[in-house]
């Protein structure tokens, strides 16, 4: 019979963030012990590190940024450019490098702004109740009648391509899915002795919505938007393929995709190859960390690997 | 050697360990069970939630997660038996949750149709009118959620017997049914008993359960056997300090008017090893030596059962170990 | 009955607040309609006849109306690129979309479902992993991305397959049904066939990709949750054989919630076509669609939209009525 499996130590990282030793079987500590999702986390990590040094990772930042070097146009990948040249000369790696900061800005505006409008929605709808949940409950189900790409793309359509504009866009077809899930747990949290505790000492509803029903029912929220960065990501690329991202010169994965798609067939495949790969890994490793967050946080789930 | 004769008996089980490994550590629910089960009778097997009976007894059908450990010897009618579910040939269950136990997306004839291998309607009639149901034919048709708690568990039973089993490990039959639904179920166990010597452990948390059908009593506490005998034995004379608080403990006609007594402390954590006696921590008669090693099963004269095996595992019971 | 008409009744109601939020966002929401509809070439003079044709001026209330009034007489609007009417073009590029979609979904359910039994009834094991991995993999993958490279890989590196179109040039056959698989078998020439499956194969590959994804997940999930079932207990006990449980008896109850989600596989089969439709020149809803994007062509991208909308909330309607047919228990609640 083996003993009982010893603490490990605490990580300097959590020492410097004031956190104790991780607790065993707890979320996090089951987290640790997968060991795909640490490196789909060191993966996700590497990308936030290269969108915030972009410009010291590179001897080319201003072509980055979109300065054309026309006489360096199309060139294939070599020792000073290692994934090759654009169309318009600039250093391809550098692009992806500050693409990168373009789809963490997107990912994390959209799951933030529809994590914000669908929690107020459905905290509202399922802490009242009656005609008002009704009525934003149709109102939430019409939004998802929508295949979510299209709504994105005749709300980006509508109001102009731009980088601020697809974040909009993305987040008016995804708010209603964290409206639903956070209705749900409101209903079953309205029930609890502890609200009804302090309804009845007459405590304004804001208030009792505000500081007790929503950091209650955020924890599943917060695990399926994590689990949505992936999709974000995939979304907003996308509507960058098809024209509708973030405009000129602003370095995006998506817009590179499509700008390096007429060349992929006459021979010069690196634009769009880089960029789609950078796309995929970001995708997948984010993708699987949600995996891996969803399966720790439920108890049923948690051990598997 | 056998319990209510001289017959051989039908299910012996040795030293039954299972123990589960957790990423908090290793939990032995069952710590060493011995037990033998005759031929024709009805066993109840008592004892606190947590002290490992229902774990113990579905592991002898391979119903454990992936995670236990299943240790020991099991033998049925004499062969040694796996405990990876081979038992199934000779054993069925029923269960504490007839609702759950029942497939709500097939009627109950699909479901029996494949339980018992024949699709002949007028024989699987016939199985639902030997546990009672009523209108067996239409029963057939109807999906479970269409009948009340009392009649799944029937379905459940008639799921059962339509294996033709010699052993039928009964895991909390009644806990989820009201009361005379309760006694409705537990007389019918008694009619098949009866018509078909089939051999029964009825596994309960309840004394009342117990006391009303059984022949024989094993209480287990901590993950193994304390006590085992004739049930009315067991009832008048207990001889475990553990048998006795949990006799004090359950409302009785002769206690009317006394305050119910209830066992303090709790159940052993199952992981922590146990050093001396499992009970000693929360027995008022405990002395040193029970802390020291833990007690053999000694045999007890019963004036009650004469010649009926009866033993207990204290250092208080007279008799030979 | 009484269940197939309620839920009718809901999605008319879904059906009339689709076209509203369509109605806000291409009306109500840009600073200018007009400019929009008309067109970004479009002179002064043609934003001005645009204005007072869509009655841009009038209250919006009596916008909404007359807007109501028009796709009940199912006039989608005209195309300022192409000056056709919109409905007779959508019409025309529908079954070239619902061919991919169709082919890919079926596609998906039929390499999904029973990936994703077999990944739950080995839970945790290598083959388990392996499965979760490729599921995670296939909807981690932008599908206008992935056409690119197969579209690279094996029609113009290897020249297994045609690079893009729905035929040859040279292959021509009548189009009874628009629907090719079955316009060229009508034709009674195997070749046809052969280049209609050979000119579908990339699409309807790199489309089935992220719906057999999510598929494999919801399938494994589904099936967890059902194989920890005491019922699940029960028939192992009763010594039902372990392939009758799995795909009969636990699969049952597994489909009927992985039901809804059929429907979102078609939507997101009907989203991708949009992308990949662009891809490999597909001459269907969604090239037509993307064209209109690169155009700015304003009508044709609310009118699309609202298309395949209403026919992703029928798909919906008609697999509620599934569901309801496979668990006996829906009708009650």
């Amino acid at each position: 019979m083996a003993a009982p499996t010893p603490t490990p130590p605490t990580s300097p990282a959590r020492r410097l963030l004031g956190l104790g030793p991780v607790t065993p079987g707890s979320a996090v500590w089951y987290y640790r012990r997968n060991w795909l999702g640490m490196v789909a986390a060191c993966i996700v990590g590497a990308f936030v590190i290269a969108a915030i040094f972009a410009p010291w990772l590179t001897p080319y930042a201003e072509q980055g940024r979109g300065v054309p070097d026309l006489p360096q146009r199309l060139k294939g990948p070599n020792g000073s450019h290692w994934m090759g040249t654009d169309e318009l000369g600039r250093d391809v790696l550098a692009r992806v490098l500050f693409g990168a900061r373009t789809a963490l800005l997107v990912a994390i505006g959209v799951v933030v702004l529809a994590v914000v409008v669908g929690v107020l929605v459905g905290a509202i709808a399922g802490y009242f109740g009656g005609w008002v949940d009704e009525i934003l409950m149709r109102i939430t189900d019409t939004f998802l009648a929508f295949p979510p790409l299209l709504l994105a793309v005749i709300v980006a359509a509508a109001l102009g391509a731009s980088l601020q504009n697809t974040i909009v866009a993305i987040a008016v077809s995804w708010w209603p899915w964290y409206a639903r899930q956070i209705r749900a747990q409101v209903l079953s949290l309205r029930e609890r002795s502890y609200v009804k505790a302090v309804q009845a000492i007459g405590v304004p509803s804001h208030k009792i919505i505000r500081q007790h029903i929503i950091p209650n029912a955020m924890a599943p929220v917060w695990v399926q938007a994590t689990a949505d960065l992936g999709a974000s990501i995939l979304t907003a690329a996308g509507l960058s393929f098809v024209g509708l991202g973030p405009r000129p010169p602003t370095p995006d994965w998506g817009v590179m995709i499509a700008d390096g798609r007429q060349f992929v067939l006459s021979g010069q495949w690196w634009i769009a190859v880089f960029a789609g790969a950078a796309i995929t890994i970001l995708a997948l490793a984010f993708n699987l960390c949600g995996d891996v967050i969803r399966d720790v946080a439920d108890p049923k789930t948690r051990g598997d690997q | 050697m056998g319990g209510a004769g001289m017959t051989p008996p039908l299910v012996k089980v040795e030293d039954l360990h299972v123990t589960f490994q957790t990423p908090l550590g290793v939990v032995r629910a069952v710590r060493g069970i011995s037990l033998d089960i005759a031929e024709g009778e009805i066993l109840g097997v008592v004892g606190e939630s947590g002290c490992g009976k229902s774990v113990a007894f579905r592991s002898l059908v391979g119903l454990t997660p992936p995670s236990a450990l299943v240790e020991g010897s099991l033998f049925f009618e004499g062969k040694t038996m796996r405990f990876d579910g081979e038992l199934r040939a000779e054993a069925s269950m029923i269960y504490q949750n007839p609702g759950a136990a029942l497939n709500p997306v097939f009627t109950i004839g699909q479901q029996l149709e494949l339980v018992a291998g024949t699709n002949d309607r007028a024989e699987l009639a016939e199985l639902l009118d030997q546990v009672g149901l009523p209108e067996p034919d239409r029963s057939l048709d109807a999906y479970p959620h269409e009948f009340s708690g009392g009649m799944r568990q029937r379905a459940v039973i008639a799921f059962a017997l339509a294996q033709s089993p010699k052993l039928l490990i009964a895991d909390e039959p009644t806990t989820a049914l009201d009361v005379t639904t309760q006694a409705q179920i537990l007389d019918l166990l008694l009619e098949i008993r009866d018509r078909t010597a089939l051999t029964v452990v009825l596994v309960s948390h309840d004394l009342e359960v117990i006391r009303r059908v059984c022949d024989r009593i094993a209480v287990l506490y901590a993950g193994n056997v304390v006590e085992v005998g004739a049930a009315s034995a067991i009832l008048q004379e207990p001889q475990h300090p553990y048998t006795r608080a949990l006799l004090a403990s359950t409302p009785r006609p002769e206690n009317l008017g006394r305050k119910l007594a209830s066992i303090p402390g709790m159940v052993p954590d199952g992981r922590e090893p146990i050093v001396g006696c499992s009970f000693a921590p929360r027995c008022p008669q405990a002395v040193d030596e029970c802390r020291v090693e833990g007690p053999e099963h000694r045999s007890v004269e019963s004036s009650i059962t004469p010649g009926v095996s009866h033993t207990a595992a204290c250092v208080l019971v007279g008799g030979s170990p | 009955m009484r269940y197939l008409l309620r839920r009718a009744g809901t999605s008319l109601v879904v059906i009339l607040g689709v076209v509203t939020i369509t109605f806000v966002v291409s009306r109500v929401v840009p600073s200018d309609p007009a400019s929009l509809y008309a067109g970004p070439r479009a002179r002064p003079a043609q934003v001005e006849q645009v204005r007072q044709d869509l009655k841009l001026d009038d209250p919006v209330l009596t916008q909404y109306v007359s807007y109501l009034g028009d796709l009940t007489r199912g006039d989608l609007g005209i195309s300022f690129a192409t000056r056709r009417p919109i409905l007779g073009d959508l019409r025309s590029f529908l079954p070239a979309t619902l061919e991919l979609a169709l082919l890919a979904t079926a596609l998906s359910m039929a390499i999904g479902i029973p990936l994703g039994v077999l990944a739950s009834s080995r839970r945790g094991k290598p083959k388990d992993s392996v499965v979760r991995l490729f599921a995670v993999t296939s909807v981690s993958v932008p599908v206008f991305w992935s056409a690119l490279i197969l579209q690279l890989f094996f029609a113009s590196k290897l020249g297994w397959l045609p690079l893009s179109g729905r035929t040859s040039s040279n292959v021509e056959f009548g189009e009874p049904t628009g629907f090719f698989v079955i316009d060229s078998i009508l034709s009674g020439s195997p070749s046809n066939v052969w280049d209609v499956v050979r000119h579908l194969a990339l699409p309807v590959t790199v489309m089935a990709a992220y719906p057999t994804g999510l598929t494999v997940r919801l399938i494994r999930g589904s099936m967890l949750e059902v194989l920890g079932e005491p019922y699940i207990e029960a028939a192992r006990v009763g010594q039902i054989p372990e392939r009758t449980i799995l795909y009969q008896l636990a699969l049952k109850n597994a489909l009927a919630p992985a039901l809804t989600i059929l429907g979102l596989t078609f939507a997101y089969s009907v989203s991708s076509a949009f992308l990949v439709e662009a891809v490999f020149n597909w001459p269907g809803l969604g090239k037509y669609l993307t064209d209109a994007i690169v155009r700015v062509d304003f009508p044709v991208i609310t009118a699309a939209t609202l298309v395949i909308t209403v026919i992703y909330v029928v798909v919906n309607l008609a697999l509620d009525l599934v569901h309801a047919k496979i668990d006996p228990r829906v009708e009650l609640s």
